[in-house]
C-alpha cells in the first residue's frame, strides 16, 4: 500500500471509524436536559423580550440587528402566541429527548434555537452559543440510533438495529473545544490582569456575576484569597492554552478533562454565567474512552 | 450531503476563528452569512478583560408632577444575597450599558413609555442613571463591600413620544 493510501486510510479511520452508538445517545439525552432547563427558564422573561411590544420591539430588531433576514419568528406575535410557541419548544425538546422522529426533530430543534436567537439577539451569552453549536453538531450524527423511541419502533418492526455511528461528531466536538479554549487562552495571555495573576480576583469581585459576594469577599481580601485567585488565574491560563495539546495524547486526555471539569465546576459555584460551564463540560463526553470505544471492544466487554 | 455540511461547518469555523489572521477575512467573506445565520461566531472572551467594577443601570421616570419611580428591569446586585438563577435581563442590561449600544437604551425607553401609556399614566421622560462600584485592588479593600465607594451619575434622559 502506498504512503498516500495509508494516509487516506488513517484519515478515514480518524474521522469515520465506527464507534458505539450509546454514548451519542447519552449526548442527545444530556443535551436535551440542559436545553430544557435553559428553555424553561426563558418562560418568565418571554413577555419582556419576545412579544411584539416587548423591549425587542420590531423597530429595535429591524434597525439594529443586521441578520433580520434570518428571522423565522414574526416580530408581531402577541404574548399568547409567544407562550404557545414556547410550550411547543418544550414539546419539541421532549420529542428529541425521547428520540421520537429524531432525524427530523433534531433539525426542527436547531431551527427553533436559531429563530429565537435572531428574535431577541441581545440576551444570549457564550453558553447559549455553545449549546446551539452542539445542537448543530448533533445533526451530523444518528443520536437516536439507540435508547430512543425510534430504535424501539424499529425493533418492533423487526428492522436490524443500528449499533454504531461514525466517530466524526466526536472529532468535531473536540475541535470546537480546542478552538474555544485556544482562542480565549491566547486572548487572555495578552492581557495584563492575566499576566499578573489578578484576573480571577477582579472577575469574582463583580457582584453582578458573583454568586454570593458576601461569602467570597472576605476571602478575596485576605492574603490567602489573593494567592488563591492568583493560582486560579494561572491555572485557567495553563488549562486553556494546554487543552489542545493535552487531548491529542491519550495519556494526558483524562487530566485535561478532569482539569476542565474542576475549572467549570468552580466557576459554576462562584460566578453566575449561565449555561457556559454545563455546555463546556457536556462537550467532554466526546473525549471519554467510553465514547470512543470501537464496536469490537464493546462486544468484548459485553461478553466478559 | 453530510460531507458537504461538515466541510461547510469547518470553513465557517475557520473563517470566524481566524478572522484576525491574513487567512480569515478572505474566507469569511463567503462564510460570514452562514456564520451569522446560525449564530455560531467563534468569539470566546470569557473574562478576557475582567471587570474592575460592579455596574448597573437605574431607571426612573418624570411625569407632570415630577420624578416617579419605575419598576426596574433588573434589580441592583444584592451584596447580601445569592444569585440562584441566570436572568436574561442581566445580559441585556450588560449590553445596554455599553456606550455603543445607545439603541438598546432607546428601546427600553419605548418599552417604559408603552407600558405607562397602557396603564393610563402620562409618562414624560425616562432617565438612566449608571451606578458604578469600583472594586478596590488586592489588599486595598474592606471585606465588606457596603463600604466601597459608589458613584451614581445620570447618563441620559429620553422623552416619551407624545
Amino acid at each position: 500500500m502506498s504512503a498516500v493510501h495509508r494516509t487516506l486510510a488513517a484519515v478515514d479511520r480518524f474521522l469515520f471509524a465506527p464507534v458505539d452508538a450509546r454514548p451519542v445517545a447519552v449526548m442527545r439525552i444530556t443535551w436535551c436536559l440542559l436545553m430544557l432547563w435553559s428553555w424553561v427558564w426563558l418562560g418568565p422573561e418571554l413577555d419582556t423580550f419576545f412579544v411584539a411590544d416587548s423591549i425587542h420591539d420590531p423597530r429595535l430588531v429591524e434597525r439594529h440587528w443586521k441578520n433580520t433576514s434570518y428571522l423565522a419568528i414574526s416580530m408581531d406575535w402577541s404574548a399568547g402566541s409567544v407562550h404557545l410557541a414556547h410550550l411547543g419548544g418544550v414539546g419539541l425538546l421532549l420529542l428529541y429527548l425521547f428520540g421520537f422522529g429524531t432525524d427530523v426533530v433534531k433539525f426542527l430543534v436547531v431551527g427553533m434555537l436559531v429563530a429565537t436567537y435572531h428574535r431577541a439577539p441581545w440576551i444570549w451569552n457564550g453558553g447559549d452559543r455553545l449549546m446551539r453549536i452542539w445542537g448543530i453538531l448533533l445533526c451530523f450524527t444518528s443520536s437516536g440510533a439507540v435508547w430512543s423511541v425510534d430504535a424501539w419502533i424499529k425493533q418492533k418492526l423487526g428492522w436490524k438495529p443500528r449499533t454504531t455511528v461514525p466517530v466524526l461528531v466526536h472529532r468535531l466536538i473536540a475541535l470546537q473545544l480546542v478552538v474555544m479554549y485556544t482562542y480565549t487562552g491566547i486572548d487572555k495571555a495578552l492581557v495584563s490582569y492575566w499576566q499578573e495573576g489578578t484576573a480571577v480576583y477582579w472577575a469574582m469581585s463583580d457582584a453582578g456575576y458573583s454568586r454570593a459576594s458576601w461569602l467570597y469577599d472576605p476571602l478575596l481580601q485576605t492574603t490567602v484569597g489573593v494567592w488563591l485567585t492568583g493560582l486560579l488565574t494561572y491555572f485557567t491560563l495553563v488549562f486553556e492554552l494546554g487543552f489542545g495539546p493535552a487531548i491529542l495524547w491519550k495519556r494526558t486526555r483524562p487530566l485535561a478533562v478532569a482539569a476542565g471539569v474542576a475549572l467549570h465546576t468552580g466557576i459554576f459555584f462562584t460566578l453566575s454565567v449561565g449555561m457556559f460551564g454545563p455546555a463546556s463540560v457536556w462537550g467532554y463526553q466526546a473525549l471519554l474512552p467510553w465514547a470512543l470505544r470501537r464496536p469490537e471492544a464493546a462486544d468484548d466487554a459485553a461478553e466478559e | 450531503m453530510l460531507v458537504l455540511a461538515v466541510c461547510a461547518h469547518l470553513l465557517i469555523m475557520a473563517g470566524s476563528s481566524l478572522r484576525y489572521t491574513p487567512v480569515g477575512p478572505p474566507l469569511r467573506e463567503y462564510t460570514r452569512p452562514f456564520e451569522q445565520a446560525l449564530g455560531m461566531h467563534q468569539t470566546w472572551p470569557m473574562f478576557g478583560n475582567p471587570p474592575r467594577t460592579t455596574t448597573w443601570l437605574v431607571m426612573h421616570g418624570v411625569d407632570a408632577d415630577g420624578p416617579v419611580e419605575l419598576p426596574q428591569l433588573l434589580d441592583p446586585p444584592d451584596f447580601d444575597g445569592v444569585i440562584w438563577r441566570y436572568q436574561r435581563r442581566h445580559k441585556f442590561v450588560r449590553n445596554a450599558l455599553s456606550d455603543k449600544r445607545k439603541y438598546l437604551r432607546a428601546a427600553v425607553v419605548r418599552w417604559y413609555c408603552r407600558q405607562a401609556k397602557a396603564q393610563g399614566h402620562d409618562l414624560h421622560q425616562v432617565v438612566f442613571d449608571k451606578v458604578v462600584v469600583r472594586t478596590p485592588g488586592p489588599y486595598k479593600g474592606d471585606a465588606d463591600r457596603h463600604g466601597w465607594r459608589e458613584k451614581r451619575e445620570t447618563i441620559e434622559a429620553w422623552n416619551c413620544k407624545r
